[in-house]
């Protein structure tokens, strides 16, 4: 059987933000219709935002008294996540102005080479190799476009 | 099965082109259920886009022997690494690894490959008997019955997959809100679309699925970057036919578990798989070593019972148009995609669908037989691909499939929107599987709930009498009232009231 996850840093954290989300939903979707029927577009929204709102408040309640660990930096956002995260954002940036095989290129080669700490070579082996592999088959083979660079 | 329901079946068996989409599906399958960090709801996902300009009987083929293959390659690291692949292998780990350590890893495959076949066959064989007469019972279903089992199917999910009732609802209700943004489909208002002309379409379902299903994991992968597998030595893999037999009569035992749990909207083969287990550790009497150290019972049970789930799984999404579990509420999005709407119209108006995947599915379980008792070699290596490599693979992938869906990088910003939530939601408990169940189920219960409510006249009282008043909708309503009840400390107080006092009878009488 799995074994219980260990208390994380933050979670009280976490849960005040869905909260915070929860309430919000639920006073957007009162501003969709209000009460003017019981099968106005805003019910049902307001319904499962309401779900939220209560659920939380019972995982709130529930994990009350539980202290979680420090080390929120260390334990749920260490650098590699946010260093990753950093890079999948300038993926995202960069795919319209040069085009997806410049882009996902150099992304997979910046990921690996930070991930695996060096070995440039075979960083930039495993880039060229999945870059040519998907542009071979989904762009080839399957005919999915993928995002070009204009002035290429 | 009449002479055209035939020719559906056989479509995929004669057609080529069709034949090696399954088999290629099946193949992938394995190794990305295989992989840890790869799973069958990911590969789902991206395939949607890849797919969807392509003929609806190719991307289902292609989709069934992933499903199949998937599910079924989860168990192959489980034995080898004693990691499971995928979250249906997770109680495969707990005898399949000692078998392992035993030196006896090549048999244990072997076992595992024939009674995975055997239970999804019998899946598929449930799925041919059960669905034609479910569908035809479903005609009499009402809105109000859709809108119930709906609900059941998020409370069955969130009370049974993830670590408290009330986190499995939030993620549940969450995807219902994702589900509701955009105009609404009866009155056309906007809803939650905060005056952007980009969010009237709504939030796109494919990116949310991705961002959830491949990003996020993806994420999480960040954490075992330094995880080595072991290498293991593998002999011989096909079993005798004297060893198979022993274990043919728990396996159909645990396929009609996979089976039954299969067909819950919303659960399927990690929850079966689990269950299976269990019901081999109460049931057999005299394993072949004690569960938990190598006993090909506690390898058999588990391994039918996922294969089994993945036909349960089906029988929902084809006759009532809900998921049976998260591969299938990804399947009902690539119908959607192909302007199909899975329900119990579309065993009339489009009868080819269903007897074309029951022959498909049926195919795939032959396929995963042939794959899964060769290529042990290459596979090895395979596996071994590392983390380092792997995240960010899975990230240009899940940015190739979100882009191609409508070719917008907006919907890309979604993708890692969700992945980065999705990362959280599982660092802190919550499962994404509802989630998905909810983009998928929400617009279903609104729309249901709403015509319910209008065949009443907007009577609320009227309303409530209805979800007594009928047999079939005061089963439906008893079930979400257990459903409930059973999260409340008066039943878990109740119950152990009742141990006692069973204890007390027996003590009491000696």
């Amino acid at each position: 059987m799995p074994q219980p996850r260990p208390r994380q840093p933050g979670e009280r954290m976490f849960s005040l933000l869905l909260l915070a989300l929860s309430l919000f939903l639920l006073y957007q979707a009162y501003a969709i219709s209000g009460f003017a029927s019981v099968s106005s577009p805003g019910v049902f929204p307001m319904v499962a935002a309401a779900v939220m709102v209560v659920s939380i408040a019972a995982v709130l309640v529930r994990e009350r008294r539980e202290a979680a660990p420090a080390g929120f930096m260390r334990r749920v956002a260490p650098p590699v996540l946010l260093i990753t995260i950093a890079l999948i954002v300038a993926l995202m940036l960069a795919l319209e102005p040069t085009g997806f095989v410049i882009a996902a290129g150099t992304f997979l080669f910046a990921t690996i080479l930070f991930l695996q700490r060096g070995r440039p070579v075979r960083a930039a082996l495993v880039a060229v190799v999945a870059v040519a592999a998907i542009y071979v088959i989904f762009r080839l083979g399957f005919q999915v476009v993928l995002p070009e660079a204009e002035w290429l | 099965m009449d002479g055209s329901a035939l020719s559906y079946f056989l479509m995929a068996w004669f057609d080529p082109w069709l034949l090696g989409l399954t088999a290629l599906g099946t193949f992938a399958g394995v190794y990305i259920g295989a992989i840890p960090g790869l799973s069958v709801t990911m590969a789902v996902s991206i395939l949607i886009s890849f797919t969807f300009s392509w003929d609806v009987n190719e991307a289902l083929a292609l989709m069934a022997g992933v499903f199949c293959g998937g599910v079924y390659g989860g168990s192959r690291t489980a034995i080898l690494l004693n990691i499971p692949g995928a979250p249906s292998a997770i109680a495969t780990a707990l005898d399949g690894f000692p078998l392992a350590q035993r030196g006896e890893a090549g048999r244990a495959i072997g076992v595992s490959t024939v009674v995975s076949v055997i239970g999804g066959m019998l899946g598929v064989l449930a799925l041919a008997i059960a669905a034609p007469a479910i569908s035809d019972f479903a005609l009499m279903f009402a809105p109000r019955d859709y809108l119930l089992l709906a609900i059941i199917g998020i409370l069955l999910v969130g009370s049974l997959s993830g670590e408290s009732l009330a986190k499995g609802v939030f993620a549940g209700a969450l995807g219902v809100l994702i589900g509701m943004v955009g105009l609404d489909p009866l009155t056309a208002e906007q809803r939650f679309t905060f005056g952007q002309i980009s969010l009237l379409g709504g939030i796109p379902y494919v990116a949310a699925m991705i961002g959830f299903f491949g990003v996020a994991e993806a994420l999480v992968q960040l954490h075992h970057l330094k995880a080595t597998p072991i290498r293991q030595q593998v002999d011989r893999i096909l079993p005798s036919w004297n060893v198979v037999k022993r274990y043919i009569p728990l396996s159909i035992r645990s396929s009609i578990i996979g089976v039954v749990i299969g067909a819950l909207p919303g659960t399927g083969g990690d929850i079966a798989s689990l269950m299976a287990y269990d019901h081999a550790k109460r049931s057999v009497k005299k394993p072949s070593r004690p569960f938990g150290q190598g006993a090909y019972e506690g390898l058999v049970a588990p391994e039918s019972a996922n294969n089994a789930a993945i036909g349960g799984a089906y029988i929902p999404m084809l006759t009532l148009g809900l998921p049976g579990d998260a591969v299938t509420a990804v399947i009902i999005g690539a119908l959607f995609i192909h302007g199909l709407r899975p329900g119990p119209m579309m065993m009339i108006e489009t009868p080819h669908l269903f007897w074309f995947t029951v022959g498909n599915l049926t195919l795939a379980n032959l396929f995963t037989l042939v794959f899964g008792l060769t290529g042990i070699r290459i596979f090895a290596k395979m596996v071994e691909c590392p983390r380092t490599v792997l995240v960010p693979l899975i990230v240009v992938l899940s940015v190739v499939g979100t882009y191609a869906i409508q070719n917008s990088v907006v919907d890309i910003y979604w993708m890692l929107a969700f992945g980065v939530l999705g990362y959280f939601m599982k660092m802190y408990g919550y499962q994404v599987g509802p989630v998905i169940l909810g983009v998928i189920l929400g617009p279903l219960m609104d729309v249901s709930y709403r015509r319910a409510m209008l065949s009443v006249r907007d009577e609320p009282s009227a309303f409530a009498l209805e979800l007594v008043s009928h047999p079939l909708t005061l089963v439906l309503t008893l079930s979400v009232v257990l459903l409930l009840a059973r999260q409340t400390p008066a039943w878990t107080t109740m119950q152990a009231r009742i141990g006692r006092w069973r204890n007390d009878g027996r003590t009491g009488g000696a």
